[in-house]
C-alpha cells in the first residue's frame, strides 16, 4: 500500500463507539452488556445499535444466560472480529508512519 | 476512560489519537480485575489459624491430625469458590489473565490437597508442609507474571520457596508455626496489597 487511503479503514469498526467496543473486547474474554455500557459511557439504545452492527458483521458473538434469574447478555470477540481489529490497528499505524514521513519531507 | 459522546460515523482520522484511544481502552479493561486479592487474604488467615491449631494439637496430643485438615481444606475450597463467583459477577467481564489465574491456583490447590492427604499418609510423612510451600511459591511466581507485578513474583514466591527449604532443613512440629508465619507474611500481606490496589483501580 503506497498512498494511504483512509477509506481502507474498516467501515464497521470506524466509529467511536464500535472502536471502543472492539478494543474493550480485544483485551477481555467476555464482557456483559452493562460492563461495556459503563466502560464506554454510551446509552443503552445507542450501544445496542452498534453491538447489533458488529454482531451482523460476525465480529462479535452474543450469549444470553440467566444469573440469579436475571437475564445477562455476554459479548465475545470472535476470530473474524479479532482479525479485523488487528488489521484496523495495523492500517492506523501505517497511516501514522506515512504522515510522519510527510512532515519530515515538508520540513526539508 | 473518558465517556464517549454520541457516535458520529466517519469520525475524523487522527491515527495517533485513535491508537492512543485504543491503547487506553485496552489497558483499562485489562486491569479489570484480574483479581481482588480476597482469596489470598482468606487462605492466609484461615490456614494460619489451622496451622496454629495443628501445632497445639501436636504439642498437647489432641490427635486432630488429618480430621482438622480435612475440615479446613473442604471449607477453604467452598469459600474460595464463592469468592471467585462473587468477584466475577461484580466485575461483569472475564479476561484471559483472570482465567489463567484461577486455573493456576486451582492446579496448585489440587496438587497441595493430594500432597497433604495422599502423600502425607504414604511416602512424604512430615515433608508435606515443605512440598506445599514449594507449590505455593510456584503459584505466586506465575501469578506475579499474570499481574505484571515484580514484587509478587519475587517477594511472595521466593518467600515461600525459602520457607519450604527451611521446613526441609529443620523438620519437627514447629514447621506448623513456620507455615502460620509464611501464611501471614507471604499470603495475607500480598492479599492486602492486591486488595488495596484493586480498590484504587475501582475508584479511578
Amino acid at each position: 500500500m503506497n498512498d494511504f487511503d483512509y477509506q481502507q479503514l474498516d467501515d464497521i469498526i470506524h466509529s467511536r463507539i464500535r472502536l471502543a467496543v472492539m478494543a474493550l473486547l480485544a483485551s477481555l474474554d467476555t464482557a456483559e452488556f452493562t460492563y461495556i455500557r459503563e466502560k464506554i459511557g454510551a446509552t443503552d439504545g445507542n450501544l445496542s445499535i452498534h453491538l447489533k452492527k458488529l454482531e451482523e458483521a460476525e465480529y462479535i458473538a452474543v450469549t444470553k444466560t440467566f444469573v440469579d434469574r436475571k437475564p445477562v447478555t455476554m459479548y465475545t470477540l470472535n476470530k473474524k472480529g479479532r482479525k479485523a481489529f488487528e488489521l484496523y490497528v495495523e492500517r492506523l499505524e501505517q497511516l501514522l508512519k506515512q504522515s510522519s514521513q510527510v512532515s519530515v519531507k515538508g520540513k526539508k | 476512560m473518558s465517556h464517549l459522546e454520541p457516535d458520529t460515523h466517519d469520525f475524523p482520522v487522527n491515527p495517533a489519537e485513535e491508537l492512543a484511544f485504543i491503547r487506553r481502552v485496552m489497558q483499562d479493561s485489562r486491569r479489570t480485575a484480574v483479581d481482588n486479592g480476597m482469596n489470598y487474604m482468606f487462605w492466609g488467615v484461615w490456614t494460619a489459624l489451622a496451622a496454629i491449631v495443628g501445632y497445639c494439637s501436636s504439642l498437647f496430643h489432641w490427635h486432630l491430625g488429618l480430621y482438622l485438615w480435612a475440615v479446613v481444606i473442604s471449607i477453604g475450597w467452598g469459600v474460595s469458590w464463592l469468592l471467585i463467583r462473587q468477584s466475577r459477577r461484580r466485575a461483569g467481564a472475564t479476561s484471559l489473565a483472570g482465567n489463567l489465574l484461577v486455573a493456576v491456583w486451582a492446579g496448585c490447590g489440587i496438587a497441595s490437597t493430594l500432597v497433604g492427604f495422599v502423600g502425607g499418609t504414604t511416602v512424604l510423612g512430615n515433608g508435606i508442609t515443605g512440598v506445599i510451600a514449594l507449590i505455593t511459591g510456584t503459584g505466586f511466581y506465575i501469578s506475579g507474571v499474570l499481574y505484571g507485578s515484580a514484587w509478587l513474583r519475587y517477594y511472595a514466591a521466593f518467600g515461600w520457596w525459602l520457607t519450604g527449604v527451611l521446613m526441609f532443613l529443620f523438620p519437627g512440629i514447629h514447621v506448623m508455626l513456620m507455615l502460620a508465619s509464611a501464611m501471614i507474611l507471604f499470603q495475607l500481606v500480598p492479599g492486602i496489597i492486591l486488595y488495596r490496589q484493586w480498590q484504587r483501580e475501582q475508584a479511578a
